[in-house]
């Protein structure tokens, strides 16, 4: 175990972010499902009584008797958001004053450093290169990420939990967040940040991220495995084996999203082309995960391999 | 709005008092507040406290300095010849004053008035008239020029009255009456006259001020440090210190240093050390003013020489560089001149850079340019490669002119047309002209291509001599670790396996010429030991091991050279270093390099005496049979494990001749990158060391080349080739400040040392004396430590004079055509070659070097440069000697009391036996009668320590005089005595001397 290491990587300035992130993360994650939770049992208790849903709508506190259904922005709110800005401002001028800027040395445009690292924000999409053609994960991804979040307003025909936490009524927004953000996102960004090492590489935690360190990793096209050859072959291998993935994703995501009574309501007042939408960028998301995993157990470098691009 | 919704007290949204939070969150960013001040005023600003440290500790300094400095004063100012001094000053300011008082009055009270009032009037007008002439000038029609031009006339005419006091001080007015042109020509007139004046008053006051800054000097003189009142000022200073950064700005390269914020010490007057500053080093002045004299902080920086951050100001690390960011940390100490050599790469000896100088001598010594290439080191061979790639060049130019002017001479000829034949014939005629343009270039490449073959040598000997040279069954054994046979050789020793040991001797054996020897009978080894230590042979080799070793470093240490050369071939090689064995299989035209070793010009006599004596230097090892080595199996393997270690970068190998460099080029080594220096698995290792940086890279590699193999897993011939050279520690930071120091400088090219001057001959020059070891046997600067002087026979003052001269001033002393043939033939005589020319006397003697011409004329133009002596040098014809001061020069010359033959060589044997001097005959060729008078005056200043008698002339009514008993001759002789014994030196005849020693002169 190389303490020294792991604490030249988590000390590094460039690197506090992260750390941070991955206390923060977990425990509002938590933090907010616990509010979410106490929510719907509030919401059960109101739905069960009729004369209560009618005089008390405020889902966010417990609620007692004599309470206003609703109160004002200011001063309510605006003092709390008051409270949270001091207290923002004194953590990031405690931070400005103990951790300086990491400048590094003067470029030398002769030498590329090792490992070049993306600023902590965009090490995601740097570590999705690992696992994709660039075209794929430099502009295609990025850019349906980006039209993804733009267009979830459009496909969320949910009209429930505006305004307040809520688990039982937004089960669906909330997995998907929780696998398409934390778990996919956050968690390619930590694993840039503190395990990829010199070359790229691959470093657990503790391990001393050494530049001589040498691994022999042969990864293959997916046409080798069964010997294809031929473009023609290879591009309508490819695509048969794409084909089938997003016939099977498209048909366990149809599966879920139709898995509970609430969920299938919702799916009925969908258009066919929310639907579709949905279901394209839901099997992008998933076929990230499932390249990292063809790639880091199996060794795969491209499924679809065409002359123009690769998948 | 609609009616309020009953509120209830208990909802802690709505009632829940926030006061507490938000007054300690607001708490808390008032203090981050407060601590943001505090980190912005002080703790990123260390150095206000260290300045604040400062002013305290000097000023308590200078409090105990100033008695003891004043006491000092006080004492010298008590002094009888300072008293005296002092009245003489006072004496001459009283009369100064009763001479310029007169003066004094009449400018203050004549001049000076008068010019006042007739300047303000000659203003008032001069305005006036300004204005009409800026219109005059940009009027545009003729009327208007006319009618302004008239104004400006009528101005000039006006007659003004100015009340003035007359010019003679006397104090009476007057009143002028005056047009601008009068008034103009009074002020001009006033002027000349106050300059006349002051002048005057000047030229009164002469003696007064030249006794007041004779007085000062000799305060200064006896002094020591600072007066009182210095000290005085420089307390006062620190009262009014501002505690601000101090910056030096270098404007035309944008370099910023503000060092000094913390090293304030660095340039006070006052020499600090850390001691008299509390121990505190950052405050100690800086230790070299010399050289910050020639290096003015103001022009050239700190970090420019010392590296560090010099803008960084927040902590001593970042300040100082040593932070993993910044790639120019601070040199450490001990490698403090390594800054020297980004902007004086183009010398091999510094000045005042010690540690680096030895560096660079290493670097050229140890022959590390056999493998790495580095620009300056071996230029020689670079040159000859691009002189003779200019001449292939221009010969195939030749060839092919002579080709195409034979074609159009044949077309012509077939030619139909009277001017198309024409052409084609001037068409043939200008590339005979050109080829014949070209021939002339040919000839002058040839001819550096001629000096380059006598210059270019390489480091080790020639391989190819080994058969008729060496011992056979003694090669492997070298091989295997030289420094086993001959600790401290030059020779490295590589980490050969058994099989390569054998594979290269066998390749290098079968591969040597083979020839035969001339025999020559044994001589006498005890001559041959007392010739072996007196030659001159220990100026660059050595003998005996430990403590008792004796001689030079710079060549080998012969203890053991019996057992490993046959006698024949030592003969030969003492003889003549350049004799080589002939070569039958060789091409016609092949270049056989010369070696570094000269000709001592040993009679064979000589020679076998002290071959001899060389072959008794053995122990009584055994040495293995080496049949191997006649194997051809054996030797074809021998050239690939040659090339594989570079051997042909210091070997002259048969079939290695066009070989390269086998090391990386070194010239900028210093600002590689550190991620491009191979710190192998000791990278995390140095990391956490703190040593993952040029200078511990540079250390470890040099200290044991093969440090960075240690623990991988590699091929014997993947294994680091470098070679041990068992370098002492010094030796390792030497060399490691000057590998430091090798950069890709950031400097232009006005801050780099390349002049272009006389100043370039003093750098080319030394790469010789360096590559040759002049400062073997000579010392060349004040202070130099030869190898002559170290051994013990020369400590004795009988010997003393036995010491080659010290050439400190030879530029001035001798002329240099002389020199050029001094150096080109130290005998000075084509047929009598077994001696010195100028010293006779001397046991060791001036050997021949293998010089081309170019390298004489550096060697002169060295020697000129370093003394200042403009080139070329034109003799002045001496007065000839009249009679009288013929005669009487003789009387001198041969007078008991100057007995100048005595010493002074004659060319007779029998007398010559004990002098200590040059012959008279040769002076007036070469020596410079300037250096010849200031020698006669006073030798010791020239050459301390030398037998020249000194205070022959003493100084007597602006003149030398002979300081003895004067011949009657002399009695009315009016002209200086040393001038007149230099004029009968350099008349001085064959004729002159017969006669001489003919009339039977003291000291034969």
């Amino acid at each position: 175990m190389d303490w020294y290491q792991l604490w030249e990587i988590i000390s590094l300035p460039d690197n506090v972010p992260i750390v941070l992130l991955m206390i923060m993360l977990p425990f509002y994650t938590w933090y907010g499902l616990r509010q979410a939770f106490a929510n719907d049992r509030l919401i059960a208790q109101l739905e069960a009584d009729p004369e209560m849903a009618k005089t008390h709508h405020r889902k966010t506190q417990p609620f007692k008797k004599g309470w206003p259904r609703e109160v004002h922005v200011w001063p309510y709110l605006l003092r709390i958001e008051f409270l949270a800005t001091v207290i923002v401002t004194a953590i990031l001028m405690v931070w400005s004053i103990t951790l300086d800027a990491p400048l590094e040395e003067p470029a030398n445009p002769s030498l590329t450093m090792n490992p070049s690292k993306a600023p902590w924000y965009f090490l995601g999409l740097q570590e999705m290169l690992v696992y994709f053609d660039p075209w794929i994960a430099g502009v295609v991804m990025p850019t349906l990420i980006i039209v993804g979040l733009i267009a979830i307003p459009y496909i969320d025909e949910n009209p429930l939990g505006n305004g307040y936490y809520t688990y039982s009524q937004r089960k669906c927004a909330i997995w998907t967040f929780i696998f398409g953000f934390i778990v996919l996102w956050c968690v390619m960004v930590v694993i840039g940040t503190l395990i990829r090492g010199p070359g790229w590489m691959w470093f657990w935690p503790g391990q001393t991220w050494d530049h001589n360190k040498l691994v022999f990793e042969v990864n293959r096209d997916l046409h080798e495995f069964v010997g294809l050859t031929g473009t023609w072959a290879i591009a309508a291998f490819g695509t048969a084996v794409l084909g089938a993935f997003v016939a099977v994703s498209a048909w366990g995501t149809h599966k879920l999203l139709t898995l509970t009574e609430f969920n299938r309501k919702i799916l009925d007042r969908m258009s066919l082309t929310q639907y579709l939408l949905l279901q394209l960028l839901m099997i992008t998301m998933i076929s990230l995960p499932a390249k990292m995993i063809a790639r880091l157990v199996f060794r795969v470098k491209y499924v679809l391999v065409t002359p123009w691009f690769n998948i | 709005m609609a009616k309020a919704p009953p509120m209830d007290h208990d909802d802690p949204v709505q009632n829940k008092s926030l006061s507490v939070p938000l007054f300690v969150s607001t708490l808390v960013l008032m203090l981050t507040l407060v601590w943001a001040l505090y980190d912005e005023l002080y703790a990123m600003r260390p150095w206000k406290a260290t300045q604040q440290q400062f002013v305290e500790l000097y000023q308590s300094y200078l409090q105990q300095l100033r008695p003891k400095q004043a006491a000092i004063e006080q004492e010298i100012k008590s002094s009888v010849e300072y008293q005296e001094l002092n009245q003489k000053v006072e004496s001459a300011e009283v009369d100064a004053a009763a001479m310029t008082v007169d003066i004094e009055k009449r400018i203050n009270r004549g001049v000076n008035p008068r010019m006042v009032a007739v300047r303000s009037a000659f203003q008032a007008l001069r305005g006036e008239i300004g204005e009409p002439t800026y219109k005059l000038e940009t009027a545009t029609s003729a009327g208007k020029k006319a009618s302004l031009e008239s104004d400006i006339a009528s101005i000039k005419a006006r007659v003004v009255s100015v009340e003035v006091v007359s010019d003679d001080g006397s104090g009476n007015t007057e009143t002028l009456q005056m047009d601008f042109a009068q008034l103009e020509a009074e002020f001009e007139r006033l002027r000349n006259l106050r300059a006349e004046l002051q002048a005057e008053r000047v030229s009164l006051l002469g003696p007064a001020q030249q006794l007041r800054a004779k007085r000062s000097d000799y305060l200064k003189e006896r002094m020591n440090g600072l007066t009182a009142q210095q000290v005085d000022g420089l307390i006062g200073k620190m009262d009014d210190f501002v505690v601000d950064i101090r910056q030096i700005h270098l404007r035309d390269i944008d370099w910023v240093d503000r060092c000094e914020s913390c090293h304030l010490g660095a340039r006070e007057p006052v020499a600090l050390t850390a001691a008299s500053m509390g121990g505190h080093e950052v405050f100690s002045g800086h230790p070299s003013r010399d050289l910050l004299k020639i290096h003015d902080p103001e022009q050239f920086g700190c970090s420019s020489c010392h590296n560090g951050n010099g803008r960084a100001t927040s902590s001593m690390v970042k300040g100082h560089g040593r932070h993993k960011y910044w790639l120019w940390p601070l040199y450490h100490k001990e490698n403090v001149t390594a800054g020297c050599q980004q902007c004086h790469s183009k010398e091999v000896v510094t000045p005042m850079a010690e540690t680096l100088n030895e560096g660079r001598e290493l670097f050229l010594n140890r022959g590390c340019w056999g493998c790495h290439r580095f620009e300056g080191f071996d230029i020689e061979s670079d040159e000859l490669t691009e002189v003779r790639r200019e001449i292939s060049i221009l010969a195939a130019e030749t060839t092919s002119n002579i080709k195409e002017s034979e074609q159009s001479i044949i077309m012509g000829d077939e030619a139909d047309e009277d001017d198309v034949a024409q052409n084609l014939y001037d068409r043939a005629e200008e590339l005979t002209l050109r080829n014949s343009r070209i021939d002339a270039q040919i000839a002058t490449l040839k001819q550096k291509e001629r000096n380059l073959g006598v210059e270019v040598k390489k480091f080790g000997p020639s391989l190819r001599e080994m058969r008729v040279k060496l011992r056979k069954e003694w090669v492997p054994v070298w091989l295997s670790n030289p420094h086993d046979f001959r600790p401290g050789s030059k020779m490295p020793v590589f980490r050969l396996l058994d099989e390569e040991v054998k594979s290269i001797s066998a390749y290098l054996w079968q591969n040597a010429i083979d020839g035969d020897l001339r025999s020559h009978p044994l001589g006498n080894a005890a001559r041959g030991k007392e010739l072996f230590e007196t030659r001159g042979c220990l100026g660059c080799h050595s003998i005996g091991e430990g403590e008792d070793r004796m001689g030079g470093t710079f060549a080998a240490n012969l203890t053991r050279i019996g057992e490993k050369t046959n006698y024949n071939y030592l003969v030969r090689w003492i003889h003549d270093p350049s004799e080589l064995t002939p070569d039958p299989d060789a091409p016609e035209d092949e270049v056989r390099l010369r070696p570094i070793m000269p000709n001592l010009r040993l009679s064979v006599a000589e020679t076998r005496d002290i071959a001899t004596y060389l072959m008794l230097q053995k122990t009584d090892t055994e040495y293995a049979e080496a049949d191997y080595m006649d194997d051809p199996a054996t030797a074809a393997k021998g050239l690939a494990s040659l090339r594989h270690y570079g051997c042909a970068g210091c070997h002259e190998i048969a079939g290695l001749e066009t070989e390269g460099r086998i090391g990386t080029e070194l010239t900028l080594e210093g600002s590689k990158p550190l991620d491009r220096l191979d710190f192998a698995l000791f990278t995390h290792n140095a990391k956490r060391g703190g040593w993952y940086n040029h200078k511990g890279f540079f250390e470890r590699k040099l200290e044991d080349p093969a440090f960075f193999d240690e623990g991988k897993v590699k091929n014997h011939l993947e294994k680091l080739r470098m070679p041990n050279f068992n370098l002492s520690e010094g030796q390792v930071t030497a060399l490691t400040t000057f590998l430091l120091g090798a950069v890709d400088t950031q400097f232009p090219k006005h801050y780099r040392y390349e002049p272009e001057d006389d100043r370039s001959f003093v750098q080319e020059g030394w790469w010789i004396i360096k590559r040759y070891n002049c400062n073997g046997c000579h010392q060349i600067r004040p202070g130099d430590e030869t190898s002559f002087m170290a051994i013990d026979r020369y400590k004795d003052p009988d010997w003393v004079e036995q010491l080659p001269p010290q050439l400190y001033t030879e530029g001035a002393r001798v002329q240099p055509d002389w020199l050029l043939e001094f150096l080109s033939n130290p005998a000075l005589s084509s047929k009598n070659i077994h001696r010195n020319g100028v010293r006779g006397y001397l046991q060791a003697r001036m050997p021949t070097f293998y010089f081309s011409d170019r390298q004489v004329g550096k060697v002169m133009r060295f020697f000129m440069a370093r003394s200042s002596q403009p080139l070329p040098y034109l003799p002045e014809e001496s007065q000839p000697l009249s009679n009288k001061e013929r005669l009487m020069s003789r009387r001198l010359f041969s007078g008991r009391a100057a007995p100048c033959l005595k010493c002074h060589m004659t060319g007779d044997p029998l007398r010559d036996r004990n002098a200590s001097a040059p012959n008279f005959l040769i002076a007036s060729k070469r020596l410079k009668p300037e250096w010849t008078y200031r020698w006669m005056i006073e030798p010791a200043n020239i050459a301390p320590g030398t037998a020249m008698p000194s205070e022959l002339f003493r100084y007597e009514d602006h003149r030398w005089i002979f300081n003895g008993p004067l011949p009657a001759a002399f009695q009315d002789y009016e002209e200086d005595h040393a001038q007149l014994m230099v004029r009968y030196m350099f008349q001085f005849t064959a004729g002159e001397l017969r006669s001489l020693l003919a009339s039977g002169v003291p000291g034969g």
